[in-house]
């Protein structure tokens, strides 16, 4: 039975070549876009691992201060600064933090091999406050504490996904390791994702930054439920009497979040659009294709009918040769596709390559089996005198 | 002649209301998407104001500075020969980076080194980094502010409704005008008549209103500013810092397209000779030089090589992505035509036999089919009005209105066209090519 049908399609090689071309494409194509669904919606799928609902943002460029040059001016200036904000009734918590803020564009990271190891961390600088004020969850150890740059090593904390990545399994609180000079760990954080929801989540080590340093550039604030909008006011005018400069902005990190992911997810579904009518497209055609084509060979249906073929015979073979012809269409598609991880072409997780590969042809083969069902049950209901009787 | 196929296609395709609807669902949603794409493009790259000088445009808007040093590694591989170890040694001089700083320019290092650029025909400093909360009302507005000098207004031509840009002797005498965009206006003033000569605060200094443009339908960073104002009122510190990274960025205008060659290896001629200040920090600097498109591909996909190597990936990505998404639909039309066109055997044997040349055959059913995409585009374009309708009015793509213009039309005919003729020339050709004994005999499929 199987011979015969491939004998069939040989025989009709022309028509089923174009067939088996468009499936080709069409898996090339849903397997581009599945990769890139999958690779962002993995990405999503961890959690942010801290709070931006009532989280703003003050961005500042100390470097422009009319008095940058003194500064000891400028370090009683960002004391002032952070004292003056938490003062504020409608402020629940300030953290003062260093160049790189929560999902703002800055990035700070390190890679050395001094630790026997290659290890590659990202760094922020933050002070005393900034896990409440961002609702960090420990997962072991403790936050900083005042007076901890005082000891021999600077103390670290690094993130859940740093400590899996190299120290899994092994308790490694207050262990010296060399990080950004040599540093004590005295805790993991669960997650930090600050570039946003759908980037990738990047090993994160925080260093203590303690009051009235040199190197702060950003606040981040927790302000209290309820606050009107006009507060913003007030605090850009608090913030401007200190430092003496317009020169900084404030931003909401809720909204900040919302949208960095929707430069994310505004192309995704507009990609998963176009490919929903490619689809239905593909689909339509398809359907029409066989349906002309199957009418055109009731003779051959009548005959095998005549000769003691079954209903469900005739209904099988007909969507046995489309599939066929699908699955050689997935088959020399997926065969390129697998070279982009196994040859690691670009910067992904091969897991996205496979899962995005099992979607395409899964999708396919569904989509091929629906348009295939209706043509091949309508040959079956062929009378086969009236079929032969028109022969 | 003509206007028989004309007849002949439409009876055609009522013949098979079913099969003509499937292949118009194709071509019309494929057209639309392409349309949609063309007024995408035309709003992301075409020349609208303030880019009519978009093609002579060079931009300088990065220096990088490196310490390179030399690197040795010695290399040595043990051999067993003979039953004696020997030993070849190998050594590696490469380079290697150690530290590495990139950003912006600062407005004296631009001031002191980019002035007289070969080729250059004018150029202009400008800063669009800078942006303040105001606050109207209780209200907060966020203005992008570019500080500029007046020469900006001769590169960049925006298009003035009210007043004018400010000059030569007002950026000199350091003089607090601003020109504002028509929404901005709205938004500070809350109307945009008689605002003219009205003034507002920005940074702690009060501005004099002089002039209105147009509102920027692009979403280009360097040029989404709500506010313009003289280079000279910017923050005095900024302005007379003497490191050579700021804020600030240069745009030269070439005369010709040779001359953004001309001025590019200009540019990077300086650079090599620049004298660093303290070469024990960083001894190698570059200058980022772009132009419009390369730029605008280095903003979507930002590569460590620089934009000419974003531009080509721009171009890898996005015409691969095009050429697919064109070819599943082109693929489905040909084998919905080739199905279709069997059909039509018998009438086709019987015009071959009274003499019809395969020619004929062939511009017939090209003709038909392109009469079958035309109308198909008909559908996608009014599909496509609608999505622009809709795109606009969500507010989905901020900062950009997608128009439907002229050139846009005119893609979408060009678009029709090719579609059309490449979706009918397959079966067509395999049809006129029949064996006229084979066509008209019956059931011979």
């Amino acid at each position: 039975m199987n011979r015969h049908i491939l004998r069939l399609l040989w025989n009709k090689k022309r028509s089923n070549f174009l067939m088996f071309l468009e499936i080709f494409f069409a898996f090339v194509i849903l397997f581009a876009v599945f990769t890139i669904v999958t690779r962002f919606v993995r990405m999503y799928s961890t959690p942010i691992g801290f709070d931006t609902e009532q989280i703003w943002a003050a961005h500042f460029n100390f470097d422009n201060l009319p008095y940058a040059s003194d500064t000891t001016a400028v370090l009683d200036m960002k004391e002032r600064l952070k004292a003056e904000v938490a003062a504020l009734p409608e402020v629940e918590s300030v953290s003062a933090i260093g160049f790189v803020s929560p999902l703002a564009n800055g990035r700070w990271q390190t890679v050395n091999d001094d630790n026997g190891f290659e290890m590659m961390t990202t760094l922020h600088w933050v002070d005393k406050d900034f896990r409440e004020t961002m609702n960090l969850q420990m997962v072991q150890g403790r936050w900083f504490e005042e007076g901890d740059d005082q000891g021999r090593y600077q103390p670290v904390i690094i993130s859940k996904k740093l400590y899996d990545m190299h120290f899994k399994d092994r308790n490694i609180k207050d262990s010296i390791y060399t990080i950004q000079g040599e540093n004590r760990i005295i805790g993991i954080v669960e997650n930090y994702k600050y570039s946003g929801d759908f980037t990738e989540e990047l090993p994160a080590t925080f260093l203590y930054q303690p009051p009235g340093s040199m190197d702060i550039s950003n606040l981040v604030l927790r302000i209290a439920p309820g606050t009107p909008p006009a507060f913003e006011e007030r605090l850009n005018q608090t913030i401007a009497d200190v430092t003496k400069t317009s020169d900084f902005t404030i931003e909401h990190l809720k909204t900040t979040r919302a949208v960095k992911a929707r430069q994310v997810w505004l192309p995704m579904a507009a990609l998963l659009a176009i490919c929903l009518f490619l689809v239905i497209n593909v689909a339509m055609g398809l359907f029409g294709v066989l349906w002309y084509n199957i009418s055109k060979r009731r003779g051959e249906i009548g005959l095998r009918r005549t000769l003691g073929a079954t209903r469900g015979e005739i209904t099988r073979q007909f969507i046995l040769e489309i599939m066929l012809v699908s699955l050689a269409g997935i088959g020399v598609a997926a065969a390129f596709a697998v070279q982009l991880p196994l040859l690691n072409v670009m910067d992904v997780e091969a897991i996205n390559y496979y899962i995005a590969m099992l979607m395409a042809a899964g999708l396919i083969l569904a989509l091929v089996f629906i348009c295939a069902l209706y043509p091949s049950r309508q040959a079956a209901q062929i009378h086969p005198a009236v079929a032969l009787h028109e022969e | 002649m003509f206007s028989n196929y004309f007849k002949l296609a439409v009876k055609v395709l009522g013949r098979r209301p079913s099969f003509t609807a499937i292949s118009l669902f194709g071509i019309s949603f494929t057209l639309m998407i392409l349309i949609l794409l063309a007024a995408f493009l035309d709003a992301e790259l075409g020349e609208e104001q303030p880019l009519g000088n978009r093609d002579e445009l060079v931009f300088v808007d990065r220096i990088t500075m490196k310490l390179e040093v030399p690197d040795t590694t010695w290399q040595v591989d043990s051999t067993l020969v003979n039953g004696q170890m020997t030993y070849d040694s190998t050594e590696i001089i490469t380079t290697s980076n150690r530290s590495f700083s990139s950003a912006m320019l600062s407005y004296s290092f631009a001031d002191r080194h980019l002035r007289d650029v070969a080729g250059a025909k004018d150029y202009s400093i400008y800063s669009p980094t800078f942006n303040y909360d105001l606050f109207i009302n209780g209200n907060k507005l966020t203005f992008d502010a570019v500080y500029s000098d007046e020469r900006f207004w001769d590169i960049y031509n925006f298009e003035f409704l009210q007043g004018r840009p400010f000059r030569k002797q007002e950026v000199e005498g350091q003089a607090q005008v601003v020109v504002l965009t028509q929404k901005a206006t709205k938004q500070y003033f809350g109307t945009d008549e008689d605002v003219l000569g009205k003034f507002m605060e920005i940074d702690n200094k009060r501005f004099e209103l002089i002039g209105i443009v147009k509102e920027l339908s692009n979403s280009k960073g360097f040029l989404s500013g709500q506010a313009y104002l003289p280079i000279t009122t910017a923050n005095p510190v900024v302005l007379n810092n003497d490191s050579f990274q700021g804020p600030f960025e240069v745009v030269f205008l070439a005369g010709s397209a040779r001359g953004k060659e001309d001025i590019r290896q200009d540019l990077d001629r300086k650079a090599r000779q620049i004298v660093m200040p303290n070469p024990e920090q960083y001894n190698v600097l570059e200058l980022q030089s772009s132009d419009f498109l390369s730029r605008y591909a280095f903003s979507v996909f930002p590569r460590r090589d620089g934009p000419d190597s974003s531009q080509r990936m721009l171009f890898i990505v996005f015409g691969g992505l095009l050429l697919l998404f064109v070819l599943l639909p082109t693929l489905n039309l040909i084998n919905l035509n080739v199905s279709r066109i069997m059909e039509r055997s018998t009438e086709i044997g019987v015009r071959k036999a009274f003499g019809a040349h395969s020619n004929n055959i062939l511009l017939q059913l090209v003709f038909e089919n392109i009469v079958l995409t035309f109308l198909g585009g008909a559908i996608g374009l009014l599909l496509a009005l609608g999505a622009l309708y809709l795109v606009n009015d969500s507010n989905i793509l901020p900062n950009t209105t997608l128009r439907f213009n002229v050139s846009v039309f005119l893609y979408s005919l060009l678009i029709c066209l090719v579609f059309g003729i490449i979706s009918g020339l397959l079966p067509a050709w395999r049809m006129s090519r029949i064996q006229i004994v084979n066509a008209i005999k019956q059931n011979q499929l």
